[in-house]
């Protein structure tokens, strides 16, 4: 290259000028192609992916669905990939024209965090967690998402993000005003109304946050993370840092990663490790007081909560699981399995140890599947002798127990996996006793797997 | 100590340990091994074999990259367009320099090397507008108005900024 003229961007080796892109931002990359024909075919008619492939790297995870055993297998075309994220990034930022390109933005949106979920089990980090806080900082999202009415359109979408994003409005500490912390707490008895309104824990929504046709009840989902993370937040000491992961952490949050235990090769959900709980319930007195009768306006107004000597009581505890077969389950029975998804992701069924403070133990047992829509739901069963059950759980009857299960008290649990499957989220659902009569006790619970040496750091707060 | 001499007929003597940092020179002494004999650099000429030379120097040691680095590279998502500091006074150079130093770096095949040219190009076009990016490279629109569209076209999801 000597002795000839110097060299231009375009007398470079046509690899060599897209290595030199794939460092820029695709904006930049977008504003370079249209500065003269070379350009625009360099970028735009390129003989191979590297360029796009590249950019995608170095701004998103990798797609989930890529990897995904029950996705069609497709060509990825990694500059429809990236150019899709990166257009919601405009609508976020500017309020998306159409109803229609909002749903499509918001469900961009949902793709985005659960693949970070998964980028996260795999590597321990994400960049579309780093993507995300951007969005969430320097958007009018969050003030929109919770500004809008239960009745507008999609309220399920709607409900879905802000669960999956886990009140990350808190995260703002400027915010941490007066102000929010009232509006924050009207959220919560608003939410506590519906957790504890016992006609939304029912067969047909199979004890859980489902709808009768099995769909997740976001809605229901959302007021269970509003009622849990509230509660944490009040916790003395550590313990209100103790709590599950949300998108917006501190910025180097350490995941529990998936990655760092090596997982049996079928278990798609993560099921075997620890894992800690939150379980968060009231008086029986108060919950039949709350359903039934008129005392605060009620039946079942929010303004019930609002009695300063009202109470509600959340335990933290350790649980382990490990894989066991399907036959060695003793009190499930797996559902019908309805979807082509369980075929490449079987029901994993696990049993395990539940402890709580005071050396409160329990056995655990379930199974967790993937529904058609392909988020995982968990049961769970916990089961606890007669004795040791007074001290952890409200005061119940034990009629109407089988004979073989007389001795023991049985609760349990229906959620689902939030952010995706292993999200560092975990599971939100609701715990009830196994026989469900009328005047069981109820109440919200979190399910987030750590590190097998996290410190154990039990609690219960009333 | 090894000879190199370059485009325009300048010999170098360096240290075999300076000059394995280019892949291609340590193939090279691999496969021939160690000799008297100058090995010729046509595409490099001795002012810029200067720079090269002065930054394997001052990364010498360091470990490189391994031969699949660049495949994986999208699986370990460790892409920054952070330079060094040294790197970033080093490549404080002219754009024709820069330039030269990046096409050495290409057939030399010295990866950091090549990066920290590549990223110093980016950065120069973050940020600008299409007229300012052809002020800089010295780039003549050669768009005719059908092609406008068209570009306007492909290039709507990156639009309204």
């Amino acid at each position: 290259m000597t002795g000839l003229s110097p060299p231009t961007i375009f007398s470079f080796p046509v690899e060599l000028t897209q290595h030199i892109l794939s460092y820029c931002h695709p904006w930049d990359v977008a504003v370079f192609s249209r500065t003269c024909r070379a350009a625009f075919v360099l970028v735009y008619q390129p003989v191979d992916q590297y360029l796009w492939r590249q950019l995608h790297a170095t701004h998103f995870d990798r797609p989930r669905w890529i990897s995904d055993p029950f996705a069609k297998k497709e060509k990825i075309i990694w500059r429809d990939e990236l150019t899709n994220r990166l257009k919601i990034e405009i609508s976020l930022f500017h309020g998306p024209p159409t109803l229609m390109e909002q749903k499509h933005a918001f469900d961009m949106l949902i793709t985005i965090i659960e693949d970070s979920s998964w980028a996260i089990s795999q590597t321990g980090s994400s960049l579309n967690v780093a993507w995300l806080r951007t969005i969430l900082n320097d958007s009018l999202l969050l003030t929109n998402l919770y500004s809008i009415p239960d009745s507008e359109d999609y309220p399920l979408l709607y409900a879905r993000i802000r669960a999956y994003l886990a009140l990350t409005v808190e995260y703002d500490s400027s915010k941490r005003d007066k102000r929010t912390l009232e509006l924050l707490l009207g959220r919560r008895d608003k939410s506590r109304a519906y957790v504890y309104d016992l006609r939304n824990c029912k067969a047909e929504n199979k004890w859980g946050p489902f709808m009768s046709d099995g769909g997740v009840n976001w809605v229901h989902v959302e007021h269970i993370i509003n009622v849990v993370s509230l509660n944490i937040r009040e916790l003395p000491g550590s313990w209100a840092l103790t709590k599950p992961p949300s998108c917006l952490g501190p910025l180097n949050a350490s995941f529990p990663t998936h990655a760092t235990r090596p997982t049996a090769a079928d278990d798609w959900a993560g099921v075997e490790g620890t894992w800690r709980r939150y379980v968060c319930f009231m008086d029986y007195r108060d919950l039949f007081a709350f359903n039934f009768t008129d005392l605060a306006d009620g039946p079942r107004h929010p303004k019930f909560f609002k009695d300063p000597r009202f109470r509600e009581a959340t335990r933290l505890i350790e649980v382990k699981l490990q894989l066991i077969p399907f036959g060695k389950l003793r009190f499930h029975r797996l559902p019908e399995l309805t979807s082509s998804k369980n075929v490449q992701c079987p029901p994993l069924c696990f049993t395990g140890s539940s402890k709580a403070v005071n050396g409160n133990e329990a056995a655990v047992e379930g199974f967790v599947m993937i529904g058609k829509d392909g988020i995982a739901r968990w049961q769970l069963t916990s089961i606890y002798d007669g004795h040791a059950q007074w001290r952890l759980v409200v005061i119940f009857l034990l009629v109407a127990l089988p004979n073989s299960l007389k001795n023991m008290v049985v609760y349990s649990s229906c959620g689902v996996q939030i952010g995706g499957v292993k999200s560092p989220m975990g599971v939100v659902g609701i715990w009830t006793t196994t026989h469900h009569d009328q005047d069981d006790p109820v109440g919200p619970f979190w399910l987030w797997k750590v590190d097998d040496n996290s410190p154990t750091h039990l609690m219960e707060f009333t | 100590m090894v000879n190199l001499t370059t485009s325009d007929d300048v010999e170098f003597k360096v240290d075999r340990e300076v000059v394995e940092r280019s892949v291609l020179i340590k193939n090279m002494l691999e496969d021939v091994g160690e000799s008297e004999q100058a090995i010729p650099l046509p595409n490099v000429s001795s002012s810029v074999m200067k720079k090269v030379l002065e930054y394997c120097e001052h990364h010498r040691g360091e470990p490189l990259p391994s031969a699949d680095a660049d495949q994986s590279q999208d699986e370990t998502r460790k892409r920054t367009t952070d330079i060094s500091e040294w790197d970033q006074k080093f490549i404080t150079v002219d754009q024709e320099m820069l330039f030269e130093i990046i096409l050495a770096a290409n057939y030399l095949d010295i990866k950091s090397l090549l990066d920290v040219g590549c990223k110093t190009v980016a950065n120069m076009i973050k940020g600008k507008t299409p007229e300012e990016i052809r002020k800089l490279f010295n780039i003549v629109n050669d768009f005719t108005p059908e092609e406008e569209a068209q570009i306007k076209k492909e290039n709507e999801w990156a639009e309204d900024r």
